[in-house]
């Protein structure tokens, strides 16, 4: 990206009239531009002394190329930093192969030294779960727990992206997740049930949406979507995206998802052909399927996976993995709590309500 | 037993013209011209100028002897007097945590249990009365209380008194009973609620979660929903509201329910009161309908409180004795009772807790009592 790509990038996020924004880099990885990272957030944080808006940043990275410079002006300008870790080394190594094959070493280390300048809380993980990794959901959750992250956020491998043929090795179908998904969730419960505070941060979110008036904030679900309404993806290139899904599924070509360049107004994105087309499916309580579900007030129309998998972003819910997913994570997180289990529900109310579990006070009533 | 102070006594009174309302000082106080001169009634001493004295030599102006009951007044209260009456009342106790003003008995409600039962007399002639209360009230009062009756029938002259407090006591809050109902209109609830929103607790009753149980309990059909339209104007303008539940036969029922209600519909609210019953005005003649022994409905007390306080909703139980509470939800509860109509009936003779107990109203016989209640042993609460 060009810095005046990037100048354009800073005038549209304050066109936004949020009264909060996040600026969030995404690569390739975007360490290796950090110069360019150093300019936005300051181009940014100048622009925002009249502005006054909430103003944070985050950014997605292997962690490998931080000089202690960089790590402290992430510190300095309290840039959240989100790396990846598959699992056990063997697997981390093997989805992530580099020359010396020490890519999980790697990322501990780097891990170790970013947390020492910014602190254990300003380092979280995200897992890139293949096929391989469905054998195993213990490891997985173990390997966080070895590494003090008191969260782990599981969710599919997208469609978008890969090859086909690497998603022929890796992919796999919706219920060999969910069976995954499940066999962990449990564990995790146990480990909670056993007083140690873990969360599973997807149903922490589905939770917070089911249990409180509130919304998590989490982009994928919401309705109307937060697709282009609540993020917008600036390419390098300067070509503007509603979503990094659509970002990936313009690279294959299909230049619908495009809403156009950093050099249109704000307001000329939002009225965009892709954004018209897209908004078609925006809106859960109006798509088939979605509008007859008991769910639907908890769950999001994610438009840009509907385009992608199925061709059309208003295209009726069940037939859709998205939906094959929250549907089933749904039932399973109605069925503990009509069951009611008092430990269970303690980990669930401190999840959605984001609190420590032992300020829960379990006799409360809990409405089913 | 511990009985309380009250708020009215006889004195021998002189030299009154009609009513006045005068705050009592002593002497050296009273030199510091905080207050005006003409408003003051000197303890024990005479100040030309001031209005009068309380126990003092001069027959100059209103003169104040022999209070039949010594411990009523004291400096810094202020009382009202009326001409031709032996009456001493007293209408803002210094220090005590529950001065209230009564802004009048009318009410558009007739809750079954109200403990002040209203009366449909034109009484606006009490907002004068308060104003000149109010410009006498402590400086540094924390907290006054607005009560009737409904204050919001007072109309525009409720604003007068929020605009008044804002005038003489910058930093006290007030905190308004009231059920809200008029809040629904919109114009109405910007006008009053708007003025002082960090400086005003809109403290509104609400029974249960559907219309029927509330409608019932406070006998006026369509309530429920005014109240709700009603809290929603005071949300939608920022303004400090409480909930308050008083706990009876009618209202444990679906008390869970309603705490999943006020957490899902009213998540604005600061404060939830949990409120056991006063035994006074129309409680007494509807026992049959209201009472239950607090123990029998301490489950669903449990899950109420503990369902608000799992989502970061402060909830307070009040008006019930520490004895009849399991000692897990003593944290919950407050001394709550206003001072002057507090009791600890001999039943707490020798109880470890008496002085963190909230006790009795005074109007509380024994049939009104829990048959939990017991003194408890020192060893019994080294929590
Ligand atoms: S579970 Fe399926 S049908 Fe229900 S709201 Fe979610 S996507 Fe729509
Ligand atoms: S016996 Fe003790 S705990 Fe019970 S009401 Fe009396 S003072 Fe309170």
């Amino acid at each position: 990206m060009t810095s005046e790509t990037a100048a354009l990038a800073v005038d549209r996020v304050f066109e936004s009239p949020s009264s909060t924004l996040t600026i969030e880099f995404q690569g390739g990885e975007p360490a290796l531009r950090f110069d360019l990272v150093r300019r936005i957030v300051e181009l940014a944080e100048n622009r925002n002394l009249t502005e006054n808006r909430t103003l944070s940043f985050a950014m997605v990275s292997t962690l490998h190329h931080f000089s202690d410079d960089d790590l402290a002006f992430c510190r300095d300008h309290e840039i959240r930093l989100s790396t990846s870790i598959d699992g056990p080394s063997v697997l981390h190594d093997r989805n992530r192969p580099n020359p010396d094959r020490n890519a999980w070493l790697q990322t501990v280390e780097a891990l170790d030294r970013a947390r020492a300048v910014l602190g254990h809380e300003g380092v979280s993980a995200l897992p890139t779960i293949t096929r391989e990794g469905l054998s195993d959901p213990r490891g997985l959750v173990d390997q966080y727990r070895d590494l003090g992250f008191p969260t782990i956020f599981l969710r599919p491998i997208s469609p978008y992206g890969f090859a086909l043929k690497t998603r022929k090795a890796i992919g796999y179908r919706m219920e060999d997740f969910l069976r995954f998904y499940d066999q962990a969730l449990d564990y995790i419960l146990e480990l909670n049930a056993n007083g140690e505070a873990f969360e599973e941060t997807y149903a922490a979110i589905l939770l917070r949406h089911i249990l409180t008036p509130f919304h998590s904030g989490y982009l994928d679900l919401r309705s109307p979507t937060g697709t282009g309404l609540g993020v917008l993806v600036y390419n390098y290139d300067g070509r503007v995206f509603p979503a990094d899904e659509a970002r990936m599924a313009a690279q294959t070509g299909d230049q619908r998802f495009t809403m156009g360049t950093v050099a249109d107004s704000f307001d000329t994105l939002m009225a965009s052909p892709a954004m018209q087309w897209l908004m078609k499916g925006a809106v859960s309580e109006h798509l088939r399927g979605c509008r007859d579900c008991a769910f639907v007030p908890y769950c999001g129309s994610d438009p840009v996976f509907h385009a992608t998998v199925q061709g059309d972003p208003a295209a009726d819910r069940r037939d859709s993995e998205f939906c094959q997913k929250h549907m089933h994570i749904f039932r399973g997180l109605f069925r503990r709590v009509a069951e009611a289990e008092p430990e269970t529900m303690r980990t669930f109310i401190a999840w959605a309500m984001r609190k420590p579990r032992d300020e829960v006070h379990v006799s409360g009533w809990v409405d089913r | 037993m511990r009985q309380p102070i009250g708020l009215h006594t006889h004195a021998d009174v002189r030299g009154v013209e009609g009513v006045q309302i005068l705050k009592v000082l002593a002497s050296d106080e009273a030199l510091r011209g905080e207050y005006d001169c003409r408003n003051v009634l000197v303890w024990e001493a005479d100040l030309p100028g001031a209005a009068g004295s309380i126990n003092g030599r001069s027959d100059r102006g209103v003169s104040i002897a022999n209070v039949r009951d010594k411990r009523v007044i004291q400096p810094g209260d202020i009382v009202r007097l009326r001409q031709g009456s032996s009456l001493v009342s007293v209408v803002y106790r210094r220090g005590s945590k529950a001065n209230t003003l009564f802004a009048t008995e009318r009410c558009n409600s007739r809750c079954v249990m109200c403990s002040q039962p209203p009366r449909d007399d034109d009484d606006s002639w009490r907002v004068a009365e308060l104003e000149q209360t109010i410009s006498l009230v402590d400086r540094n009062e924390i907290q006054l209380g607005i009560t009737g009756g409904e204050p919001t029938l007072l109309g525009s002259d409720l604003g007068r008194l929020v605009d008044v407090t804002a005038h003489c006591l910058p930093d006290t809050t007030l905190h308004v009973l009231t059920n809200g109902r008029l809040f629904q209109h919109r114009l109405f609830a910007s006008d009053i609620a708007a003025r002082r929103p960090d400086h005003v607790v809109w403290a509104v009753p609400l029974y249960a979660d559907v219309a029927q149980i509330h409608d019932e309990v406070v006998e006026a059909p369509g309530s429920f929903h005014e109240t709700l339209d009603g809290l929603y104007e005071l949300g939608r303008l920022g303004a400090r509201v409480e909930i308050r539940v008083v706990l009876h036969k009618m209202t444990v029922g679906r008390l869970p329910q309603l705490a999943s209600f006020i957490y899902r519909r009213l998540p604005f609210v600061e404060h939830v009161a949990l409120m056991g019953l006063e035994p006074m005005g129309f409680a007494k003649r509807n026992r049959d309908r209201l009472w239950i022994d607090p123990v029998d409905y301490m489950p669903a007390l449990e899950s109420a409180l503990f369902h608000l306080l799992n989502r970061g909703m402060t909830t307070s139980i009040y008006n019930l004795p520490l004895c009849v509470l399991p000692s897990h939800l003593w944290p919950f509860a407050e001394q709550s009772i206003s001072d002057w109509k507090n009791l600890y009936p001999d039943e707490c003779e020798g109880c470890a807790v008496v002085d963190r107990c909230a006790g009795f109203f005074a109007s509380a016989g024994s049939a009104w009592r829990s048959r939990a209640v017991y003194p408890m042993k020192a060893e019994e609460v080294a929590v």
